[in-house]
């Protein structure tokens, strides 16, 4: 019999730690909350190595604390980022996604990011090397060495992924990961590169894609992981493994691509995966790493608002592949991962109507993640185990964030 | 020489042969899409990414793959939303080599929600085709779909 609202409302006889209050994920002040203690406080992935390959190259990156970075390759080729504003009056010092400054651009001269606006000029090591009639309008007030781009912390590291964290006092990468991407280590062995870009932008919020990265028993909505995954034992046996601060591992399996019409037979791997492998790390707060060999998808969240999220999606190879090699890395990542894909569209319309169901202003169901199956393929201890640190990092119960559960009896 | 002019009977039967090839995709009529494509089609979806600065390739198909791939998506959980591709020929010659026929569009495709019917642009691009004419009629045998438009929301199951 279907339900009243005071039965749907009501609370579902489970643990806490096995259901979830709607409004985290619909929230502003949640949303302005995570910014503050989750995402301005984590490792991101910002780009990859490979994207600004040569001294002076440049990439930007949209931070979802609400902050525009450039990251930089400096003439020694170390990578650097910098908040993209010129501490002047505050225009964006770059306005393109990718590029070089080894040549002059119409305001400056080569090898330095220059603001249009007034000229201001900085080398690629941050420092400000000009300010034009400095002496006639600021006298000895204003120096150059007061004013060098504000740097952020940056590491390159694991599979040369550019990770960036606004926390100047914050542990090191390493520390924050738990051990997580040392589990598939073997990997990210050789020099990688980035083949492929997309994004989109999803009404819907950044936890609910995690989420989809962190369980399987979605599995049912796509019929190629049901024809090439679920229809096969070695599926059943794919166990999460969960690390210290909210990641989590989903053990790798051999794919049956021969059971799905048209996909072609499989003979290229992956360092470390042989063909047809698939191992997958979601990293916290919205990071996965993802690799069917023979091709590696790495997706970037970037939380707009509560119910907006943009997704970054990046296919990978190796630097060494063969023309032959990287076409059918290519063609292999986008016949499931690209916009065109048998899969991944259908993982965004699974969280797009998350986030227009969810917004429903007072009828909103307790989210269930619930499922437990010794920690194999359908149990949502990911999700849990995410929650975990989400929980430790707010300060607030996920089922409770708003300290109101007396409120809401049981069922 | 004269067999390598663009007459006007050429050039409708190309122009009837995009049309024929949009309408049959924005009606899922997978039969007539297919139908028009020579044994040797090479289809592709390709856009250049200023972000990481490469050319890439999100779709590639023969007949026979581009085949298994429309005759799956029924089985496949998509969204509905209605499309609808617009094409406007921008020039059309002569393969002199070959006696192929030449055809770049422009390509705007429209979304056209199913709650509503409001329509928005989903995409622009362009379309370079490829034409054989055949004793039984024009014939697709190469498309590039070369998209401006990058970000595509939930992506489409059906290609452009």
């Amino acid at each position: 019999m279907a339900r009243n609202s005071k039965q749907w409302l009501a609370r579902p006889d489970l643990e806490s730690g096995e259901m979830v209050d709607p409004r985290i994920y619909t929230d502003e002040g949640i949303f302005k909350e995570e910014q503050e203690k989750i995402l301005d406080k984590s490792w991101l992935v910002a780009c990859h190595e490979s994207e600004l390959p040569e001294p002076h190259d440049f990439r930007t990156y949209q931070h979802p604390g609400g902050h525009n970075l450039i990251i930089v390759r400096d003439e020694d080729s170390q990578i650097h980022a910098y908040l993209n504003i010129c501490p002047h009056r505050g225009n964006l010092l770059v306005y393109e996604p990718a590029g070089s400054f080894r040549e002059a651009s119409p305001s400056g001269g080569p090898r330095r990011i220059t603001c249009l606006f007034h000229a201001w000029a900085f080398d690629t090591k941050g420092n400000c090397v000009d300010m034009p009639r400095r002496k006639e309008g600021y006298q000895e007030r204003v120096q150059l060495s007061d004013y060098a781009l504000r740097e952020v912390r940056l590491e390159v590291a694991y599979g040369g992924f550019v990770w960036v964290n606004m926390d100047d006092n914050g542990p090191a990468l390493k520390d924050t990961l738990g051990g997580s991407l040392d589990a598939i280590a073997h990997t990210l062995t050789e020099p990688l590169e980035v083949f492929h870009y997309h994004r989109s932008i999803v009404e819907g919020n950044f936890k609910m894609w995690h989420d989809t990265n962190s369980e399987f028993y979605h599995d049912y909505m796509h019929y190629h992981n049901r024809i090439t995954g679920m229809m096969h034992p070695g599926y059943w046996e794919r166990e999460y493994v969960a690390f210290e601060g909210g990641h989590a591992q989903v053990t790798d399996m051999d794919l049956k691509y021969d059971s799905y019409k048209g996909h072609e037979q499989r003979t290229l791997g992956w360092p470390g995966l042989g063909a047809n492998r698939w191992a997958l790390v979601d990293v916290f707060p919205g990071i996965t790493f993802n690799i069917r060999a023979p091709a590696m998808r790495l997706d970037t969240a970037i939380p707009l608002g509560p119910n907006k999220v943009l997704i970054e999606f990046r296919g990978l190879g190796l630097k060494s592949d063969t023309p032959e090699e990287r076409a059918i890395r290519i063609r292999d990542h986008n016949s499931i991962w690209g916009p065109f894909g048998r899969n991944l569209p259908e993982d965004l319309l699974g969280t797009h109507g998350q986030g227009i169901a969810l917004n429903d202003r007072t009828e909103a169901p307790t989210i269930l993640h619930a499922r437990h199956e010794n920690n194999k393929v359908h149990d949502e201890v990911g999700m849990r185990h995410f929650l975990e640190e989400w929980a430790k990092r707010m300060g607030r119960n996920p089922s409770d964030p708003f300290n109101e559960r007396k409120l809401a009896p049981k069922a | 020489m004269k067999q390598m002019e663009i007459t006007y009977e050429v050039e409708r039967q190309c122009r009837d042969l995009i049309q024929r090839t949009c309408s049959a995709l924005d009606t899922l009529d997978f039969e007539t899409y297919l139908a028009a494509c020579h044994e040797d089609y090479d289809y592709a979806i390709r856009a250049y990414s200023p972000e990481i600065r490469r050319d890439m390739t999100w779709l590639g198909k023969n007949l026979s793959s581009m085949k298994t791939l429309l005759d799956m998506i029924p089985k496949q959980n998509r969204d509905r939303t209605p499309l609808t591709r617009h094409f406007s020929i921008v020039s059309i010659e002569r393969d002199t080599e070959t006696g192929d026929v030449l055809v770049r569009s422009a390509l705007q495709v429209y979304r056209n929600t199913l709650d509503g019917g409001e329509v928005s642009v989903y995409a622009v691009g362009a379309y370079i085709d490829r034409i054989v004419l055949t004793d039984d009629g024009a014939r697709l045998k190469e498309r590039e779909v070369r998209l401006e438009t990058r970000s595509l929301g939930n992506g489409s199951h059906v290609p452009f």
